[in-house]
């Protein structure tokens, strides 16, 4: 090894140790990023919550405003993992109203992807800026928004609405968590750990199809609109472009919707059925052509 | 402590020391008073470095590390200890049990012994042995025992690589600390370590890091030296966290892990008291003059308040150092094996060689020049005290201020704002 | 004989089982995630070191024939969760292909901002995990720290900080928030000097060059024939840049060099094209190339729509698509088979990290243990990309 790069060697050593322990000392005279995380208890205390300094995008536990809740269940279907179970029910007191007895959200289960979010028409599922509620017992991480005791009937959004009355953001969650040593609930718990129950039409969904049809042969605008409506799941969702199963009801009605396979809470049944009856009207006899044999769902584009 | 003993007994107990029969049993309290106090200085000091480490470390790396324990966390060593402690004693079951159980003592013995000898301060060290900085460099090698009994008996090949690269790696580098630490043996002319400082000053052109070109290198490369035979970054290679889990230590848990992790970080008091000692002139206060001081010891009127400004000294510099040692850990990468090995055969070693030569030739001409003037250290508006303060300069001051000046334009190159003292 | 003895034999040879074979991982501190390596070494010099591979498979290719087409786009975050953004646009881009759509020239951008910004992040923990694994701690926060400030961006823009679900088929989720824009510009002018500051604390230490230079040397040739990908291939001097030779998305729109292995290190030191210090370094430069790229898009953003008309209910006629975008780790591909349901019938994801790992076995008789850690953060392996 030639002289010359031996001590090149040393010099090339004792220049990175200048450079390196100058950048570290510097350091020493500069403010640490680091957040001092002072703890919920601490925070309440001094107003200065941690949530307040995330931004407004965080997603965060899931919130459900049940009094804007059309009860549409877009938000279970588009949960990649189904940690949202809805349960709707009929209500007892009154027939033809329908109920929202269940509404769980498993925030453990969850991976805050936010897909629930976005098909929400009234915007009454959010994530919210809450992220503590670390649990002594698993089951408790489950929110149950809707109380079995007290169901919740649906909203109805007002015609042409864009904007909806909604609770503070976080203020139900922030209620619901659970302090981190609290009991869990007795199990097994009410629904909890099943799949979510299926909405199942009473009877065969052809036979309801065919009575629905029936009804319809001869029937006038009104009259159809209402058959019509009757065939569509019935949650308002917004799926289909409309605000009001209704509304969709009665553009199919009047001629000027030829879309007949846009409820998606509906499915393939609403779809057939939809199909059938108006192929019945236009016929005046019960007709079960092919083509409603094969109706599926199918998006408004 | 013999004499300060014999003292006592004469003139506090009337006795001779010579002749009174307690004499053997009055040493013996004192000397283990003086081993449980030193020890537990050990410990003290090791746990409260392992916090201020972490502290230090934190803040280089723009955190704030352990403030909980205590005010600004400086009870956590504590915390830490009570964590070990109560910790399962896990021995498994291939490893050599007895072996295994005796490592961690080994290493305690190694790092516990050096103190017989360290100084704190003027008169303040538990023996004034003439071989003193011989007894260190030979009890600090215990520590490598332990070191490969750890490696080996823990039955895991983790761990023997740790043991064995330990092994290599402290029998080399004893060469060239060993050789190096001649230097201010040779300008001093003792191995005793109170000898050695009370041979230089106590003001920084005194010291024998600034007196002559040899001392300068030699306290780098002593300084290079005792960073491998700690095991401190860039030569913690038995215990290399990304490469051998943990290394010698991988095993162990609980107190015995405790007792390795409190070796390490009380060697970096030995390591420090050593360079001071040797390099950077020990206790010597600043304004005291060796003069003054032999005529207060001819005397027997030396002040109380030397005993303690001189500890402080002592203490100070030493801490200085070791925070020199924190610093450099959180700064570099680790060496390869290879590197580590060619770093010390070919680099400090002929450089530690050459100094010890060219020490002991400049000695003999500065007496042939000075006479016993040589001997004693020159006041500053002397020649010789000239040319050691323009050294200082140049060594010292300088690089100091050039360093101080980067390190400020660091921080405003990127824009942040110098707050020294800010969120501790 | 015992099972693990039939298995030295058969990977070292006979005799092996009497040597010293060491066990690297799953739960070692620096195989990147668990990953195992059966180490047959000599002393410290290793004779080789052999990848095990698939304790973090998690059939998520499976997974991609369970969930419906939108619902995958959560779990492609998982692939490389480190770099999450493109394993999203990628699958983003191979559903488009099979619905014929087209996402606006909006969505393009914040697509290239988006992805830009994750190879940054994804960077500073590569090179940073490698300043750790090599043994200097203090560079490793300081990549974090600055990596954090990327989040801080992510986040406003999507809400999440390491699993973005933010791109979309047809676009991405969300426009950019109010105040984004400067906010970025003032991260990267900070970036830029960071960055500086970086070069003089760890890439042009004496210590890491000298560990680095010289070490586990893929030559260019060697380097296609095991299909290394993204900065691993590059390194090796090959200039392959997907970016460049098949630009997609808003790429073709921005001005940038790939940087290229020239053997970093310098001769003086032992350095060579295609060595771990190129491969390390080459990292550096494509941050500081990436700065310019976000730079531009944020200058040239068009305004419009980011979300192409797609219904709600995706359900692409049936058929085939196949995606690729450069990754942090290279390119990434994307095989989406559909049969016409709501459901893919097939998804493949080839992976970079995975052929890197192939290449270890041969790189590593000679390499010393602490080399063999040096290598494979190198090659900047993320378990969860390996075995998907």
């Amino acid at each position: 090894m030639p002289v010359s790069e031996y001590v090149g060697h040393i010099k090339d050593t004792v220049k990175s140790a200048w450079e390196g322990m100058s950048v570290t000392l510097s350091y020493m005279f500069r403010r640490p990023i680091t957040v001092q995380y002072a703890g919920p208890e601490l925070a309440e205390q001094s107003g200065d919550l941690i949530q307040h300094r995330l931004p407004s995008r965080y997603r965060g536990f899931l919130e459900v405003d049940t009094e804007i809740c059309t009860a549409c269940q877009a938000c279970e279907r588009a949960c990649p993992i189904a940690c949202i179970a809805i349960q709707i029910e009929k209500d007892p007191a009154s027939p033809k109203q329908r109920v929202m007895t269940r509404f769980d959200i498993d925030e453990a289960k969850c991976m805050y992807c936010g897909l629930c979010v976005e098909p929400c028409p009234t915007g009454a599922i959010q994530h919210t800026r809450e992220f503590e509620g670390a649990q002594r017992f698993l089951p408790n991480m489950v929110l149950r928004f809707v109380d079995p005791a007290k169901p919740v009937p649906p909203y109805k959004p007002p015609k042409g609405a864009t904007a909806y009355p909604r609770v503070m953001l976080g203020e139900i969650t922030r209620a619901l968590v659970k302090k981190w040593d609290s009991p869990p609930p007795e199990l097994p718990l009410a629904g909890v750990g099943k799949a979510p129950a299926k909405r199942k039409p009473e009877g065969d969904p052809r036979a309801a199809a065919m009575e629905l049809a029936k009804k319809a042969i001869g029937a006038d605008a009104k009259k159809l609109t209402g058959v019509l409506e009757e065939a569509q799941a019935g949650t308002d969702c917004g799926a289909c472009t409309y605000p009001t199963c209704r509304e969709y009801a009665e553009a199919m009605a009047s001629g000027q919707e030829k879309r007949l396979h846009m409820c998606e809470p509906g499915g393939a049944d609403s779809a057939r059925a939809t199909h059938i009856i108006m192929d019945s009207h236009k016929a005046g006899q019960v007709v079960v052509s092919p083509e409603a044999e094969k109706a599926t769902y199918e998006g408004p584009s | 402590m013999r004499e300060f003993l014999d003292e006592i007994i004469r003139d506090r107990l009337g006795q001779d020391p010579a002749s009174w029969a307690l004499t053997q049993g009055v040493y013996l309290v004192a000397m283990m008073a003086a081993g449980i106090a030193l020890t537990t200085f050990g410990a003290l000091f090791a746990g409260l470095t392992s916090w201020w480490e972490r502290r230090i470390a934190a803040r280089m790396q723009s955190r704030v590390g352990p403030n909980r324990v205590g005010p600004q966390g400086i009870l956590q060593f504590l915390a830490d200890a009570l964590k070990l402690l109560v910790k399962e004693d896990l021995i498994s079951s291939a490893s050599d049990r007895w072996l295994f159980r005796a490592a961690p003592y080994f290493v305690v013995a190694g790092f516990a012994l050096t103190f017989v000898v360290l100084p704190f301060g003027y008169h303040l060290s538990a023996t004034r042995m003439n071989v003193g900085l011989f007894y260190v460099l030979s009890v600090t090698a215990l520590v490598v025992v332990g070191i490969l009994i750890s490696g080996w008996a823990s039955n895991s090949k983790w761990a023997l690589f740790g043991g064995i690269r330990a092994a290599a790696q402290v029998v080399s580098y004893e060469i060239p600390a060993g050789l190096v630490i001649l230097v201010p043996v040779l300008m001093a002319g003792s191995l005793n370590l109170h000898d050695i400082i009370r041979a230089q000053g106590g003001w920084p052109w005194d010291w024998y890091l600034f007196q002559t070109p040899m001392g300068y290198a030699g306290f780098f490369i002593l300084f290079v030296a005792l960073l491998a035979e700690g095991n401190r970054t860039p030569f913690d290679l038995p215990e290399a966290e990304s490469e051998l889990v943990s290394g010698y230590n991988t095993e162990y848990s609980g107190m015995r892990f405790a007792y390795f992790f409190l070796t390490e970080f009380g060697n970096l008091w030995v390591m420090s008291a050593v360079m001071t000692t040797c390099f950077l002139g020990g206790w010597q206060v600043p304004g005291v003059s060796a003069e003054n001081l032999a005529r207060w010891e001819a005397l027997h009127q030396v002040p109380g308040w030397f005993y303690l400004v001189s500890a402080a000294v002592f203490c100070a510099k030493t801490l200085l150092l070791a925070n020199v040692v924190i610093w450099i850990r959180w700064t570099f990468p680790r060496v390869r094996v290879d590197q580590m090995m060619s770093l010390c055969w070919k680099y400090l070693v002929p450089a530690a060689m050459a100094l010890v030569v060219l020490a002991a030739v400049t000695e003999l001409m500065s007496f042939e020049l000075f006479g016993e003037a040589a001997r004693v250290q020159a006041p500053l508006f002397s020649l010789r005290g000239l040319i050691h303060f323009a050294f200082f300069a140049a060594g010292g001051l300088v690089p100091a201020v050039l360093f101080f000046r980067k390190t400020f334009r660091n921080i405003s190159f990127v824009g942040d704002r110098v707050r020294p003292l800010s969120n501790w | 004989m015992a099972l693990e003895q039939i298995v030295i034999t058969r990977k070292f040879g006979p005799g092996a089982e009497e040597e010293m074979i060491l066990n690297m991982g799953p739960q070692h501190p620096s195989t990147h995630g668990v990953i195992n390596f059966i180490v047959h070494a000599d002393g410290e010099v290793m004779k080789k070191a052999v990848p095990e591979v698939g304790y973090l498979h998690r059939s998520i290719e499976k997974i991609g024939e369970l969930v419906t087409f939108s619902g995958f786009m959560p779990y492609t975050d998982r692939v490389d969760y480190v770099a999450a953004m493109f394993a999203n646009e990628g699958y983003a881009v191979a559903v488009e292909k099979l619905l014929g759509v087209a996402p606006p020239a909006r969505a393009q951008y914040l697509r290239a901002i988006s992805c830009e910004l994750n190879r940054i992040a994804s960077h500073l923990v590569a090179v940073g995990t490698m300043a750790m694994d090599i043994g200097a701690v203090t560079p490793f926060p300081y990549a974090l720290r600055e990596r954090e400030y990327v989040n801080d961006l992510i986040e406003a823009l999507c809400g999440a900080r390491l699993t973005y679900n933010y791109h979309r088929i047809g676009g991405v989720a969300f426009d950019l928030p109010p105040d984004w824009a400067p906010n970025c510009h003032r991260f990267l002018d900070h970036f830029d000097r960071i960055l500086d500051e970086w070069d003089r604390l760890i890439s042009l230490n004496e210590i890491f060059v000298r560990r680095l230079a010289g070490l586990a040397v893929i030559p260019g040739p060697m380097a296609i024939d095991y299909g290394l990908v993204g900065p691993n291939l590059r390194a090796s001097g090959v200039d392959y840049d997907l970016r460049k030779v098949h630009p997609y998305g808003a790429y073709p729109d921005f001005e940038f060099k790939v940087p290229v292995g020239k053997g970093f290190a310098g001769k003086n030191r032992g350095g060579q094209v295609g060595d771990c210090y190129d491969r390390f370094y080459c990292r550096v430069l494509e941050m500081r190339e990436s700065v310019s790229i976000v730079r531009q898009a944020l200058h040239k953003i068009p305004e419009g729509e980011w979300m192409a008309k797609v219904p709600r209910k995706v359900k692409p006629p049936g058929g085939e698509a196949q995606s690729r975008v450069e990754s942090a780790r290279g390119e990434m591909a994307y095989y989406v088979v559909s049969d016409g349901g709501e459901k893919a019938a097939r998804v493949r994801v080839r992976t970079g990290s995975f052929m890197a790992m192939g290449i270890i076995e041969d790189l590593s008789p000679g390499l010393m243990i602490a080399d063999l850690v040096a290598l494979i953060a190198s090659l900047d392996v993320v378990a969860p990309e390996i075995d998907r």
